[in-house]
Formats: structure tokens, C-alpha cells, sequence
């Protein structure tokens, strides 16, 4: 039976503060709800998205543990802090957790971060030593040798790797007893499109509470420079999704850097002028092609449950034929059978009895399958699909020919492509539909494949535009999008690059084939608008594109995006990076993209340092060096309080006070700082302050004067506690000592009369 | 002349006559009391030890020694399942297939090796062993190329490469190769040797097959430039190449006279030389027989070790015999070794 494509519900979060540009909205993280959507065909953009975007498991990152008992278990994430920056066709994330530690242990734990389909890693910081350090980009191999020679030192590094599917992973140790471990990730990811949003897109935020905690106590999220959510205790077991204005998505942009301008253009085709197809959707025939060969073993039952899948999608009066192909071409059944209930049981069950080995000869099952499509029929349609990696390892190996052979052989049947297994070839897989007028897609979840059943229902009745091509008059360093078809909805990007002195094209011709025939629009473009980002889109669009190790080093280092050949690895300090020759790129002097640094505060020429005479006595005060433009200046405190600090004339200071409750335990606590400047750029500092609620001891000496008189003398005595605090605030200069707390000194005197001490300077 | 004496002109300068006789000396396949508790206690050692290769692949062999070729084929499927990227195994359960006479069945186990090992050219180079063997020089070369592309810079790979193109008779891009390896001189001397053999014998086809004198003096000059020892006609020439790396594979040729030539004795006092020990894997190892005594020739192939714990030897001895004559023959014989100390005999040579 055929049914309509599910798609995310989109429910309104009341209770948020929404941005005149942006409105807010929830998804459910890991899951995504069945409703019927209209069959309206302008949902094809949000159904291939959908299909292509993977799990929706985008949730904050998690750091396991493990326990005495050597059980695994999470760190409470105490806060979290989300700024989305959009930049184009992308935006820019930068997600700052903050860890804690409630045990009186040394752990040592795996930070976990999972990414949306699409995305790149930018960025990556940790706090070490109370200061929060800057990961560098360097090839696989050279980071991972510096990891190990650095590794069983008692402060190791952190080596970001990329582990499964989309999720990196982060050794991180060590994470001292009561110790609040922040680790700040940063990352781009595709907008998503969103028919209830102005602009048609919105941004995914991971703000889902961790399963394992009730509440994240601490949240803010902030979007293009807004703040769109703070709240204490967050509980939410979903990720926040907001819908962003048109003045949010230009569809041109561009990013000017080292004499190259970097842009990208969204091509938004004129739909109405593509033609309808004409062909009537009554009986088809489907051929469903399911690699068996060895490297489809560790895939088998996802591609097994994606034939039931299409199958249970195709109509009952349809017909199918299920290959199995491997170095050998194996078709169930005696060519093509109705697709009624005991021949649809039969075909699954003659897969099951298949033991996926050998090579994959690409080529031989092409040729079959064509051959069985020239055979008669009265079907009013053909199509294709095929579920394998499209590795091709045996016979006709050659991209170009293989392509050439579907082309000749299909007669025209788009070739729908499945792919599963994790020796993808999707360049392989997108030129072989991409020729036929087909799609591919990539599951990674049974409703992903339902989604794709329903999609290949409806996909004959929708516009479409074949074997794309673009033209950018002028322009030879231009990256298409992936997919040569393209749906009618899609909103598709081209990167590009020029050098600073080479006029812009004015337009992008499209040219391909709709229902047969020739196609072509011309799409203007207008002016760019300048945004941070768009050079790292391109260069990750290149990365994707070449096949050069050297290359790809070459451009995931230049750019900090990170490929599969390179590491981020995280040093303790600014010295180990000088000792291993690594260049600072994202470092705390490293000019341009958003940075997290306490060093760098000195824009507007305050003092990058947080003293002692920063906090004042009494409700205690923050006074911030921020300069007087920032947009916003924000205070997490240890208790799990975020307080928004405010500019105060009188003191020409951002500020913020705080209450410290009666029963707060002596110490030395933290707080986080984070400025988001004018520009957009965010700063983060480390202050420590003191808890110290002892009265200050003091000794009092007598002196007899030579008139007789007595002089008193009252001096503090300093703790071991005063010492350590002494260390960690330093000594303000021509003082004793910065623990001095002692403001007045009265001495009652037994026959009532009170002496008030001058202060002097100590003999 | 004298009838007496043309007779006897006739017997001095009359070509020997050579036939060669692959020979399949399978190791006997019967179940024995010392066997079976051999197979008894590696099976309890396989379930102590799962992931013990060791066990494992004693214990298949152990069956195909047996006869037990079901239970080999099992106990391989076994193994695969918790070693899935291990070549010994996969090879193991095509080779068991392959003597069960599931033909094609071995060749698609075997093949699999392009998707477990795809970045391995090692593998790739097993692979156009087996291959070879079977006869299937397009899909060897094809693997061969795989494995060049891997790793350009392994001159032995381009040997294969061209050792194949020579017998698919693509002569040109075959000298081509050889040239480059026997101009190499940093290339290795036991690869250089035999490049410059296998130069020999297309010169000299080359030279046949110039139609005029001038050419065939050009191609006489290139062969004497060579400067093979024994010149490039011979009665025979035997090449022993093989597949694994760190492994000692040894050819030996014992003559009419029952004198074995071999690494420790390589000039025949009646003939015949061996040139190149390799100890450290790969080969090709060669023997010359410039003028060949009648009788019987044997040619075998004896592993003698090897550097690691598993590692069979598979490779080809290829028999050429009237070498650079218009009667040339080339015979190509694989072998399998399962473990140090065996020694198969592949083919006989009989002179008259």
C-alpha cells in the first residue's frame, strides 16, 4: 500500500523568547513523529532532507566515566551554552558543555559528540588547567604520534577523532575531584528546511536534556547575536528547532580571505517553468538490486529490512524483480513476479538464505538488469532501485563506463540508490542516478527507509530536473551540489572561488533534462552578502570532492576543517604547542572566526585580568572588562546560575552581583565569563573567587612609648587558607598580603571606651 | 659425405626432445588415530581460545589432512566469522571449496579479498596468485594493477605485472616493464636477473619473427647486451616464484644423475645452475640448463620457512623448455605449501 512520507512534527515551544527574526519551534531528538503530510510536492525538499539527514540524535555531547566498580557512567552536564551563527546555507555552531565532577575522584572519561548529516567540525576547546585551550588541526598520523608520546604523562592531551557514522570522540583526562570540565565544540551544520518558516529554513538546536540527568541546570542559546533561551533546569528531552527569518538566509554570500572570495549561491529554481512529468503513474516495474558481496555483511539486515520496505511501498498490482548481486548476478523467482503478499515473503526469504561474500561486479548486474527491462511489458513505468555500497571490485571498476553502461542499458528507468554499508561509494552511486534521473539516498534507520518507500511513490508525479549541469560565466573553481537530479522544492547550493581583483557572475545557469527534454534557467544573483563561514563550506565541499590525501591535509588544515585524515588534538598550553612545531591557528592570537579565549579582551582596552578588586565585599559584584558595544555579557556560576550582566554608567563596567547563601561551604570557586561581542565573536574568562566566612584572627602587641604612653598594634594572622587563596589571587603591589580582610580594627577598652586603629604599615 | 658420417653428424646436432609432465602430488587426505586426537584437542583448544589463529588454522588443517572437507570447510566458515579480514582464512575456505569442486563458489570466496583488503596490496597480489592459478590472467592482471597502484615504487609487483602481459602475449608493454627493472641499477640483483631471462626470451621471439637480417643481427646485439649467462637459449629454464612475504621458498631441481641443485649446491656437476636464494620472500628464483642431459628432470618446491605462524607458500614454477628456440614451450605449474618442511614435487622433465 502506498503511503505519504512522514515528516518531523513542528511544535511551538511557548514560553521561549523568540527574536524578531526567528521564531522557535521543538523537534523530538531520536525520533520522528508519523503524521500525513499534504501531498503537496513543495514537502520534497523537507522529504529528501529528511531521508538524507540521518539520525536526529543531534542531542549536547555526553562524558562517560567510569566508576570505581569500572561501570560507565556520565558526568552531569551543569551547563550548556549554544550559539548558532547562520551563514548562508549553513550555520555556525559553538556549544560549550560544562562537566561536572561530584566525587572525590580522578576520573578519566570519553566525550562523545554526535553531529547532523551535513556537518563539518571547525573548532574544538577544553579547559585545561582552568584555562580553556584551543585544538589545532593536524594529519591523522602526526596527531595521533604526539598523542602518544604525550599520553602517559599525568596531564594528557586530547586527540578528537571522528569514531562512527557522524560522532567524534575526545579522550579526556585527567578531571580532578569537584572539577567542572568544560569542553567547547564547534561545528557547521546545513540549515534545515522548514516549509512553516518565512525563510523556509530554521536551525536544529542540541539542547535535549541528557537521558541520564532530569535537567540540564543551566541553558542559554543564542542565535545570529540574540538570545533566545536562558533557563535554569532545563528539562526538555528534545532539541530545539528555530525558525529563522529571510533577512537570516541571503541566498548569496560570500567570504573574502587571503586574496580569494569564497561564495556560495543558493539556486532557487523557478519550479512553475520546469515541466510536469507526463508520464500517468498506473503499473510499474521495479527491478530492486541488493549488493551481496562480502562488504555487504556488516550491513545485511538494514538492506534486507530496506528491500521489505520498498516492497510493502510498491503497489499490489506492480511488478518486481529482486537481484542479488555479488561476482555473481543471482535473480529470484523467474524474472518479474506481482507484487502480491506470498511472492513478497518468498523474495525475503530466498535474501535470508544469502551469505553476503565475494567481490561486487557493477557492471555484470547492470547489464542484466537492463536486459530484463528490454523484455515486454505493459507497465506505464521502470525504475530501479538498488541497495549495496556501489563499490564496484571486480569486472568494470571504471566510474566513467560503468555510468555509460546505465545509461545505455536502463532505457530510461531512473536509478533510485539505497545506500548502505560503510564502503560507500556515493560519487559512484550520485553519477549512476544522477544519469538516470534517480536519487540517492542514505539511510540509517528503518523509518528512513520508510521514508524513502514513500518518497519513490510519489517521486514519478514530481518535477524534477535530470543530469544538472551549471555554468558561472568566468568562474572555473565551482563546486555543483553532490546530486545531479534535482527535486522540485530543493534549494540547492554552489560553492565557488575567485580571486579578489575577478569581477562576480551576475548569474548561474542551470541546464539538465525535465521530463526528456533539454532544460535551462538562468538565476541571478544579485549581490553578496558578507558572512563568516563560507570559505570553510567550500573547503569542505572540496574535501568531499578530492581523492588527494595530500590535498585534503592540505585544505582541512588551511581551512580547520576537519577531514578523515586529520586529528584535532588539544595541548595543555601554549608551550607544548611551540615543543611539537604546531602552528597556532586557532589559537588565542589567531585573527577572524569566533574564538573562545580569556586573553584577548583587550579590544576596547580593559584589562584582560579578573583580580580581587573585581568582586566586591558584601552581595558581591562582577565587574567585567567587556568592552562597552558587546552584545551581551553573561555569568555561570558555580551553583549553576547564569546571570546576565548589565552596563553601569556611574562605573563605565559591565557588572553583575550575586548572593552568597549562608550555608556556602569556604573555598575557592569559578565562574565562566562569556562576551559576545559586538562582532559576534565570544569570549570566555576564568575568574576565581574566594568563599572565606572566618572572622580574621588577629594578634595585638603593646608597646610602652618613651612618654609612657602605649602604642597597640593589631596584625592578622594568615591562615594556610589565606596562603592558598593568597597563591591563587596574587599580592597587589606595596600590600603584605592580598588577604588583608581586616577593615577595621576597634578595641574596646574595660572601661568602655572604643579605640579605633589606624592603618599603618608593618614593622 | 659419407652415409656412415651424415648419420653420425646427424646424431651430434640433433635437438633434444622434452617432455614435460605436470605432476599432482597431493598430500595423502586419510583420518588416522594420531589425527583425530590431534583434531580433538585443537577443537578444545579453539573453544579455550576463540580468537587464537594459531588453533584455528591448525585445526582446519588438521581436518584437510583428514579428509574431512565438510568439517575443514566448517570450521573455516568458524574461523571467518570472528576474523573476517584475515587472508589465510578466506584463502583456506576457497582453496577447501575449491578441492570439494565448488569451482565457482571459491572463485566469489576468494574474490572477496578485493572488498576485506581492498587498500592491502599484499593481498591483491594473493589474489592474482589464486587467480593465476585458475587461469584467469585478465582478472590477475586486474588485481596486479590494483596492487601497482597501491605501491608504485615495488618493482616486483611490475615484474608480475609484465610476467602476465608476456603470456597474454602483449610483448611491447611486457619489455617495456622488464627494460625498466633491468636498467634499474638500484634494483635488486634477484630481480634484475630475471627480467633481463624473461628480456632474453622476447628478443629472441623478436628475433624470429624479423623478417630481415639486419633486424635479426639488432635483436642478436640486444640479447649479447644482456649478457645472460648461458646466453638466451637454453634447454631448459625453471622459475620459482611465490606470495608471501618473509617466507623461504626454495626450488630445487634434481637431474638425471639424482644431483639435486639447490641454494647449497647451485652449479650441477652435470649441468644445470640455479641462480637467486631468496630468504626473505617473493623470489623469483630460476635454473638454467644450458644443454640438457637425457633423462629425467624433477622439479620441486620446499618451504623452508618462514617468519611467521601461519604463513603458507603459493606461488607458480614456470618451465620453459628449447628456450629462444622456434620450438619454445612454457608450462606454468602453482603449488601450495601449508607449512615449513613440506616440499611438493609440481612437474618432470623428460629429455630424449
Amino acid at each position: 500500500m502506498r503511503s505519504y512520507f512522514p515528516v518531523l512534527s513542528m511544535v511551538l515551544l511557548a514560553g521561549c523568547v523568540a527574536s524578531s527574526s526567528s521564531s522557535l519551534s521543538t523537534t523530538r531528538s531520536g525520533e520522528a513523529s508519523q503524521v500525513t503530510v499534504s501531498p503537496e510536492v513543495a514537502r520534497t525538499s523537507a522529504w529528501l532532507d529528511d531521508m538524507d539527514r540521518g539520525s536526529q540524535e543531534i542531542g549536547p555531547g555526553q562524558l562517560e566515566v567510569e566508576d570505581l566498580r569500572g561501570a560507565p557512567q556520565f558526568l552531569e552536564l551543569a551547563s550548556l551554552a549554544v550559539d548558532v551563527e547562520t551563514a548562508g546555507p549553513m550555520a555556525r555552531y559553538e556549544v560549550e558543555h560544562v562537566f561536572h565532577n561530584p566525587s572525590e575522584e580522578l576520573l578519566e572519561g570519553t566525550f562523545r559528540f554526535p553531529l547532523p548529516a551535513g556537518s563539518v567540525v571547525t573548532g574544538l576547546a577544553m579547559e585545561i588547567d582552568g584555562q580553556l585551550m584551543d585544538g589545532e588541526i593536524l594529519e591523522r598520523d602526526r596527531a595521533r604520534k604526539i598523542y602518544e608520546e604525550i599520553v602517559d604523562s599525568m596531564r594528557d592531551p586530547a586527540l578528537l577523532e571522528w569514531e562512527a557514522g557522524q560522532t567524534f570522540k575526545l579522550r579526556v583526562f585527567p578531571i580532578e575531584p569537584g572539577e567542572r570540565k568544560r569542553v567547547v565544540m564547534r561545528y557547521m551544520a546545513p540549515l534545515l528546511p522548514d516549509d512553516d518558516a518565512e525563510s523556509g529554513f530554521s536551525v536544529a538546536i542540541p539542547t535535549a536534556a541528557p537521558a541520564m540527568q532530569t535537567s540540564i541546570p543551566s541553558l542559554t542559546v543564542s542565535v545570529d547575536g540574540r538570545e533566545v533561551l536562558a533557563r535554569q533546569d532545563h528539562a526538555a528531552r528534545e532539541n530545539l528547532s528555530v525558525a529563522l527569518g529571510p533577512s537570516s538566509v541571503p541566498a548569496f554570500v560570500e567570504e573574502p580571505h587571503a586574496g580569494q572570495r569564497y561564495l556560495a549561491a543558493r539556486l532557487d529554481l523557478d519550479w512553475a517553468a520546469v515541466p510536469e512529468p507526463s508520464a500517468s503513474v498506473g503499473r510499474r516495474r521495479t527491478v530492486i538490486v541488493v549488493d551481496s558481496s562480502r562488504s555487504a555483511l556488516e550491513s545485511w539486515a538494514l538492506a534486507r529490512e530496506a528491500v521489505a520496505t520498498v516492497l510493502d511501498g510498491l503497489d499490489p498490482a506492480d511488478e518486481f524483480m529482486l537481484v542479488a548481486a555479488d561476482l555473481d548476478t543471482r535473480v529470484f523467482g523467474d524474472g518479474f513476479l506481482r507484487n502480491e503478499a506470498g511472492a513478497r515473503a518468498a523474495a525475503l526469504a530466498f535474501l535470508a538464505e544469502i551469505d553476503p561474500d565475494g567481490a561486487s561486479d557493477l557492471g555484470a548486474v547492470i547489464a542484466h538488469v537492463g536486459e530484463a527491462l528490454a523484455s515486454p511489458s505493459d507497465a506505464d513505468l521502470d525504475q530501479v532501485v538498488y541497495v549495496g555500497d556501489g563499490t564496484p571490485t571486480w569486472g568494470t571498476t571504471d566510474r566513467q563506463a560503468l555510468v555509460e553502461r546505465a545509461k545505455a542499458a536502463l532505457g530510461g528507468a531512473p536509478l533510485y540508490a539505497v545506500s548502505v554499508g560503510k564502503r560507500e561509494s556515493r560519487d559512484t552511486l550520485e553519477a549512476l542516478t544522477g544519469i538516470t534521473g534517480g536519487r540517492t539516498v542514505r539511510p540509517q534507520s528503518g523509518a528512513q527507509v520508510q521514508a524513502f518507500a514513500s518518497f519513490l511513490d510519489r517521486a514519478p508525479e514530481v518535477r524534477r530536473v535530470a543530469t544538472v549541469e551549471l555554468e558561472l560565466p568566468g568562474v572555473e573553481e565551482l563546486r555543483a551540489p553532490v546530486s545531479t537530479t534535482w527535486f522540485e522544492g530543493e534549494r540547492p547550493v554552489v560553492l565557488f572561488r575567485v580571486g579578489e581583483d575577478q569581477p562576480l557572475p551576475r548569474e548561474v545557469v542551470v541546464r539538465g533534462r525535465a521530463d526528456g527534454q533539454p532544460f535551462e534557467q538562468v538565476i541571478a544573483l544579485g549581490r553578496p552578502e558578507l558572512l563568516a563561514g563560507v570559505r570553510q563550506q567550500w573547503a569542505a565541499r572540496e574535501l568531499a570532492a578530492t581523492s588527494d590525501k595530500a590535498a585534503a591535509i592540505a585544505l582541512s588544515v588551511e581551512h580547520s576543517v576537519l577531514s578523515k585524515h586529520t586529528a584535532m588534538l588539544v595541548l595543555e598550553s601554549e608551550e607544548a604547542y611551540e615543543r611539537y612545531d604546531i602552528e597556532r591557528r586557532n589559537g588565542p592570537a589567531a585573527p577572524g572566526d569566533p574564538e573562545v579565549s580569556g586573553r584577548n579582551l583587550d579590544a576596547d582596552g580593559g584589562s584582560p585580568y579578573l583580580g580581587p578588586g573585581d568582586l566586591q565585599p558584601g552581595d558581591p559584584e562582577v565587574h567585567i572588562p567587556a568592552p562597552r558595544d558587546a552584545q551581551s555579557v553573561e555569568v555561570v556560576f558555580p551553583f549553576g546560575e547564569t546571570k546576565a550582566a548589565r552596563w553601569e554608567h556611574e562605573l563605565g563596567q559591565w557588572t553583575v552581583r550575586f548572593l552568597v547563601d549562608d550555608d556556602t561551604q569556604p573555598g575557592i570557586y569559578e565562574v565562566l565569563v562569556r562576551v559576545t561581542h559586538a562582532d559576534g565573536r565570544v569570549e570566555i574568562l576564568n575568574l576565581e573567587y574566594t568563599i572565606d566566612v572566618e572572622a580574621p584572627q588577629l594578634r595585638l602587641e603593646l608597646k610602652v612609648r618613651d612618654d609612657g604612653a602605649f602604642d597597640v598594634f593589631a596584625r592578622q594572622v594568615l591562615t594556610d587558607a589565606d596562603a592558598a587563596r593568597e597563591r591563587v589571587e596574587g599580592r597587589r603591589g606595596g600590600e603584605e598580603a592580598s588577604t588583608l580582610d581586616a577593615k577595621r580594627v576597634e578595641l574596646i577598652m574595660p572601661d568602655g571606651q572604643t579605640l579605633t586603629l589606624r592603618r599603618g604599615v608593618a614593622v | 659425405m659419407t652415409p656412415s658420417l651424415w648419420l653420425c653428424a646427424t646424431l651430434a646436432f640433433a635437438p633434444p626432445n622434452f617432455t614435460v609432465t605436470p605432476v599432482d602430488e597431493r598430500p595423502a587426505r586419510e583420518p588416522s588415530a594420531s589425527l583425530d586426537a590431534e583434531i580433538d584437542e585443537l577443537t578444545t583448544l579453539v573453544n579455550d581460545e576463540p580468537r587464537e589463529r594459531g588453533h584455528r588454522f591448525a585445526l582446519v588443517r588438521a581436518l584437510i589432512d583428514a579428509g574431512e572437507l565438510d568439517e575443514a570447510l566448517a570450521a573455516a566458515k568458524a574461523w571467518r566469522e570472528v576474523d573476517a579480514y584475515n587472508l589465510v582464512v578466506v584463502r583456506l575456505i576457497g582453496d577447501i571449496q575449491s578441492e570439494l569442486g565448488q569451482t565457482r563458489q571459491a572463485l566469489r570466496t576468494y574474490s572477496a579479498v578485493t572488498e576485506l583488503l581492498s587498500e592491502d596490496p599484499e593481498a591483491q597480489r594473493a589474489l592474482a596468485t589464486v587467480l593465476k592459478a585458475q587461469g584467469d590472467l585478465d582478472t590477475a592482471y586486474a588485481r596486479l594493477e590494483v596492487a601497482v597502484e597501491l605501491r608504485p615504487e615495488d618493482q616486483r609487483l611490475l615484474f608480475e605485472l609484465a610476467d602476465i602481459e608476456l603470456r597474454q602475449g602483449d610483448y611491447q608493454r611486457a619489455v617495456e616493464r622488464f627494460e625498466l627493472i633491468a636498467a634499474d641499477e638500484d634494483a635488486d640483483q634477484q630481480l634484475r636477473h630475471p627480467a633481463k631471462q624473461r628480456l632474453g626470451q622476447i628478443y629472441a621471439r623478436f628475433r624470429r619473427d624479423a623478417p630481415t637480417d639486419a633486424q635479426r643481427q639488432e635483436w642478436s646485439a640486444k640479447i649479447d647486451a644482456l649478457e645472460l649467462e648461458g646466453g638466451s637459449e637454453n634447454d631448459i629454464k625453471v622459475y620459482l616464484t611465490w606470495d608471501t612475504d618473509r617466507t623461504d621458498v626454495d626450488l630445487w631441481v634434481t637431474n638425471p644423475r639424482g644431483e639435486k641443485v639447490f641454494y647449497s649446491h647451485r652449479k650441477g656437476a652435470f649441468g644445470g645452475t640455479l641462480f637467486g636464494d631468496v630468504t626473505t620472500g617473493y623470489g623469483p628464483e630460476s635454473f638454467t640448463a644450458n644443454h640438457a642431459k637425457a633423462g629425467s628432470y624433477a622439479i620441486e618446491v620446499n618451504y623452508y620457512g618462514s617468519g611467521g605462524a601461519m604463513k603458507e607458500a603459493r606461488g607458480e614454477v614456470m618451465v620453459v623448455v628449447n628456450e629462444g628456440r622456434d620450438d619454445e614451450r612454457q608450462q606454468t605449474f602453482s603449488y601450495v605449501l601449508p607449512k615449513p618442511g613440506d616440499t611438493v614435487r609440481v612437474a618432470e622433465i623428460e629429455v630424449k
